[in-house]
């Protein structure tokens, strides 16, 4: 109420302003001056109290108010929420501002880099390095450091070896299989791309949808090319793509099959027949409806959200199929919910203490099990569910880091989402999107 | 307060506007020359480096097939919606004009959905025209049709698109008509029909011309409106399949704000500024010609 | 004779035909509201069981009552600078046709085709080194600017035919043009400025684009935003998207009802010349 009101003062005083004189965009200003001294205040006192504790044993009582944003799914917001509110019962001094803003989060985070107004902390969504770490502060020197399981370090590491965020689960790509559909079909999980195919077929024919795509929001296509090019491209080593794609000599001929799995699906009627219009806040609704064979994605926790709408069905995720039969299957994975610190944060003590109350297993557990994620940091042991399972079955299975991140330049994953709803739209041949590929890929390498 | 007056008396009230021209000039034409100058530039939307490119962003855009769709879409959703809207107005204004059971009702009903944000219009759409489960389809059931996935075409969701828009809308074209249908002397129609004018003769050589002044209007604000289009498109087909239904608005959203493209962006920008000016000018002027004429 | 007897029932059948189609997303949306996701029935139907429990999430998941108050508090603010700016901005340019005044008038004009989009991006930047990003009053102030030309044009075709000699009077009787201004026009424009007055607050209430952008805190959250929260992949609750969609969109249409008349001028005062 009070802060409604100094709004309402300072928009009489501008509306004077304006009305009265031309000084008006000048005296503008004021409210955010006049808020400025009451958060150095409150830093003052924090260092004041900080100094004082100094010399006892007993950590300094924390204090400051911080703004951190995320983009995560409710469930995950909500038990990130819990650990904040914990930490300020055991820190009275502490406010804590926490919001997730959904599928606007991208735009805002760019128009804050872009005028340097960032929050104290948030979560960098895959982005920790490429695209934020000249915001971030390093936090290699972190005590938790040491407990990220290593075989997902590199995911988050720079070329120096310095990392920007506080991992706490991470996204792990595959592909949800309908288990009911495949026993019907009396059918082994595929193990090639060939195989995936042919079960598609074999759905189709009996009326199931082979693979559903919810392609009204892009993202969904441009990260079905991102998984599949994981095994068409990186894990099949020896062809040597990933290096040729870092270094710039890549032939984009090779992209063909990646592009072509989306055009096979398309051509030979495995989507559901919506796939370009469909929105995904349908997706758990048509997954409970049972005629679902495949989804190929990053959100895991699709399989539970759908498991409430009706719970006899059962799906679980498996790998991304191999190249063929001597190649292996994979899987794909990155940060998901990881934060980082603004460099340029007044309450820079206040963050890190933060970060390391969160990095507390018991902590990071809360949010896997709310997200349905693995966890990024050891010994959390997270119980998962039907996901869970899965993950335990596949254990030995290569996780690959997310494809775009690794290996395109920053800026191609709105190709990606371009060329992906061209191509199930009918706009764009396979060729076609292959120079499209080639020529942003040429265009973004030379910007960054 | 009489005293302080008298001494004002030099006071030109011309100072009276510039409050308002401050208000413009600083949230308006200041930006609006940043854009020009973003323009110029490679920026990507947010990175603190970024190099001037001279005219390439706008080379770039008349070479763009995304944006000659847009552009395509632009005057579909601008002309379309604005004809659409004027026709169905014209003939609610000429159905709801005199008093008869239930018209102040339909009046009251057809201007309702103008209230509502065009985003929230453009998702309750979504659930109309949805391939599953969507309204649409359930009555195509009904009738033994195959249901149709409406907006997996892209000319097609262009058009959809504008009729959700021309009918949300169409209330506002429906009362300035009603006005202007009451603004005719009824007189005209008393001495034509003694002549043995008939309806249609009556409603095309005295209706539609003493309409003009209040036709002329309407099509001016709703051709800005449709050419403007944003909410709705976002909300039913975020600019798909692929990019087939994107407008002007939507194309300069997605590349800003998904395409690290500002500079191409603003040029876009621009671009939709002049062309919005042009267009609606030159709509005004033909139009107030036409009225003039018929004078 | 007897067809002139049917043509009123005929044009009673045809209104209420027309008015079926345009309530029909209403229809829809209120029966989406009311199911839970486990009914699955087509959208005409209504429910079987009424499920409140989407509205009880609308409200507090998308915290829209909040919500509504902070909408409703930038309109009203936003509507006095409008009307207060725009009044002022109109009356020399309606009285006095310099040159100058016309180019000015055109201006404006032209600034009402400046799409929101165009320059969202520099005014977002400018509005950061303003220090306006999550208050209040920078919304406010571009909302109020970028609603003030739709404004002025409306004052000034009223002023128009305020006669002139009333003016002249006054200011035979000692009055200067400022006091002419707060004592002739001012009162005079009640009806254009309930027009005024209706249509921004509309426009505003309607908003998307600017209080996206320079409201990021949720505690700042508007309507328009409050309900996208909805519409994003991470929340996949269509009942309660459609319960909060129903509950934003009730203020303005109770307003309508309520206010008609007002509507109705306004849609006209701001068209008609």
């Amino acid at each position: 109420m009070k802060k409604r009101f100094r709004d309402l003062a300072a928009l009489g005083l501008a509306a004077v302003m304006a009305a009265g004189s031309l000084t008006g965009c000048q005296k503008e200003q004021q409210p955010a001056r006049t808020e400025a001294p009451t958060t150095q205040a409150a830093a003052e006192a924090g260092k004041q109290q900080e100094s004082q504790g100094s010399g006892e044993t007993e950590a300094a009582p924390l204090s400051g108010s911080l703004e951190i944003v995320t983009n995560g799914n409710e469930a995950t917001f909500n038990a990130v929420t819990a650990i904040f509110q914990k930490f300020m019962e055991e820190n009275p001094g502490v406010t804590i501002d926490f919001t997730t803003q959904g599928s606007d989060y991208e735009q805002l985070m760019k128009a804050r880099m872009a005028s340097n107004d960032l929050p104290d902390m948030f979560v960098t969504h895959g982005w920790s390095v490429a695209r934020y770490s000249e915001y971030l502060r390093p936090l290699t020197d972190q005590p938790w450091y040491g407990t990220i399981e290593e075989s997902f370090l590199s995911n988050i590491q720079d070329d120096n070896g310095d990392i920007f965020v506080l991992p706490l689960d991470m996204d792990q790509s595959g592909v949800i299989y309908n288990k009911r559909i495949l026993e019907e079909l009396d059918a082994e999980y595929p193990r090639t791309w060939d195989e995936f195919l042919s079960l598609c077929g074999r759905a189709k024919e009996k009326g199931y949808t082979g693979v559903f795509v919810a392609g009204k929001d892009s993202r969904q296509l441009a990260s079905v090319m991102n998984i599949s090019a994981v095994t068409y491209l990186i894990n099949c080593e020896d062809k040597g793509y990933g290096q040729q794609l870092k270094d710039g000599t890549f032939d984009w001929n090779n992209w063909e099959p990646v592009s072509g799995l989306l055009m096979t699906l398309k051509e030979n009627g495995y989507l559901n027949v919506d796939a370009v219009t469909c929105d995904p806040i349908d997706i758990p609704s048509r997954m409970a409806e049972d005629n679902v064979l495949f989804l190929i994605t990053s959100s895991a926790y699709l399989i539970s959200q759908a498991e409430e709408l009706n719970g006899d069905i059962r799906y679980s995720l498996g790998p991304i199929p191999a190249l063929n039969e001597n190649y292996e299957s994979a899987f794909c994975g990155g940060e998901r919910e990881a934060y980082g610190i603004w460099k340029d944060t007044k309450n820079e003590e206040l963050c890190l203490a933060l970060l390391e109350y969160m990095a507390r297993p018991e902590n990071v557990r809360i949010v896997c099990e709310a997200s349905g994620k693995r966890s990024a940091i050891k010994d959390v042991n997270p119980d998962l569910g039907a996901v869970g399972e899965a993950f335990k079955e596949y254990a030995d299975v290569a996780i690959y880091p997310i494809f775009d991140r690794v290996y395109l330049p920053n800026g191609m994953w709105s190709t990606l989402k371009t060329v992906g709803s061209a191509i199930i739209g009918g706009e764009m041949t396979v060729e076609e999107s292959i120079k499209v590929m080639e020529a942003d890929y040429e265009t973004l390498r030379a910007q960054n | 307060m009489r005293h302080f007056g008298r001494r004002t008396k030099g006071f030109s009230i011309d100072l009276l506007y510039l409050p308002a021209l401050i208000l413009l000039a600083m949230f308006v034409v200041y930006p609006m020359l940043s854009g020009v100058q973003i323009s110029f530039t490679n920026w990507n939307g947010y990175s603190a480096k970024y190099k001037y490119v001279g005219l390439a962003n706008y080379v770039r855009m008349f070479q763009d097939k995304m944006f000659y769709t847009a552009l395509k879409n632009t005057v579909i959703y601008g002309v379309g919606s604005t004809t659409l809207q004027t026709v169905i107005g014209v003939l609610y204004a000429l159905l709801l004009q005199k008093k008869f059971h239930g018209q102040t009702l339909a009046r009251v009903i057809i201007y309702l959905p103008a209230m509502i944000a065009s985003l929230i219009m453009g998702y309750i759409c979504y659930f109309l025209v949805q391939y599953n489960n969507g309204a649409l389809n359930d009555v195509m059931k009904l009738f033994g049709a195959e249901p149709v996935d409406w907006m997996a075409d892209g000319s097609r969701a262009v058009w959809i698109i504008v009729v959700i828009n021309a009918l949300q809308f169409v209330g506002k074209t429906m009362i300035v008509m009603i006005a202007g249908l009451q603004g005719i002397p009824e007189l005209y129609h008393e001495a034509a029909e003694i002549d043995g004018a008939s309806y249609v003769q009556r409603l095309w050589y005295i209706t539609l011309p003493l309409l003009l002044p209040a036709i002329t209007t309407s099509v001016v604000l709703n051709l800005i409106g449709g050419l403007k289009l944003f909410g709705i498109i976002l909300a039913t087909t975020s600019g798909g399949p692929g990019y087939s239904s994107h407008s002007l608005s939507t194309l300069i959203n997605y590349l800003y704000f998904q395409n690290q493209n500002a500079g191409y962006s603003a040029a876009v920008g621009i671009f939709m500024f002049l062309f919005i000016m042009f267009i609606s000018t030159f709509v005004r002027g033909y139009l107030e010609r036409k009225a003039a004429s018929l004078e | 004779m007897n067809r002139r007897k049917w043509i009123p029932w005929i044009k009673t059948a045809a209104a209420f035909l027309i008015m079926a189609l345009h309530i029909a997303p209403f229809y829809i949306l209120i029966n989406m509201s009311l199911k839970s996701p486990q009914e699955r029935t087509s959208r005409w139907l209504p429910p079987m069981e009424p499920f409140f429990d989407n509205y009880v999430n609308a409200v507090t998941v998308g915290n829209l009552f909040k919500a509504i108050g902070n909408t409703l508090f930038i309109v009203v603010c936003s509507v006095v600078i409008i009307v207060v700016t725009g009044a002022m901005a109109a009356y020399p340019l309606a009285r006095k046709g310099t040159k100058k005044n016309k180019i000015i008038l055109a201006f404006i004009v032209g600034v009402m085709m400046v799409p929101q989009l165009s320059v969202l991006v520099p005014l977002y930047k400018e509005l950061v080194a303003m220090g306006g990003i999550n208050h209040y009053w920078g919304v406010v102030i571009v909302s109020s600017t970028f609603n003030l030309p739709r404004a002025i044009y409306m004052y000034s075709n009223f002023i128009g035919t305020i006669p002139r000699e009333l003016d002249e009077a006054a200011m035979i009787d000692g009055c200067s043009r400022l006091q002419v201004f707060f004592r002739i026009i001012l009162p005079s424009l009640k009806a254009v400025t309930a027009s005024v007055i209706i249509w921004t607050s509309v426009g505003i209430w309607n908003d998307y684009q600017f209080q996206l952008y320079f409201l990021q805190k949720p505690a700042l959250k508007t309507i328009t935003l409050a309900i996208t929260t909805f519409f994003t992949d991470s929340r996949t609750d269509m009942g309660a998207a459609a319960a909060a969609a129903f509950i934003v969109v009730l203020p303005p249409v109770i307003m309508y009802i309520a206010l008609q008349k007002y509507f109705v001028q306004g849609a006209m005062d701001s068209a008609v010349k």
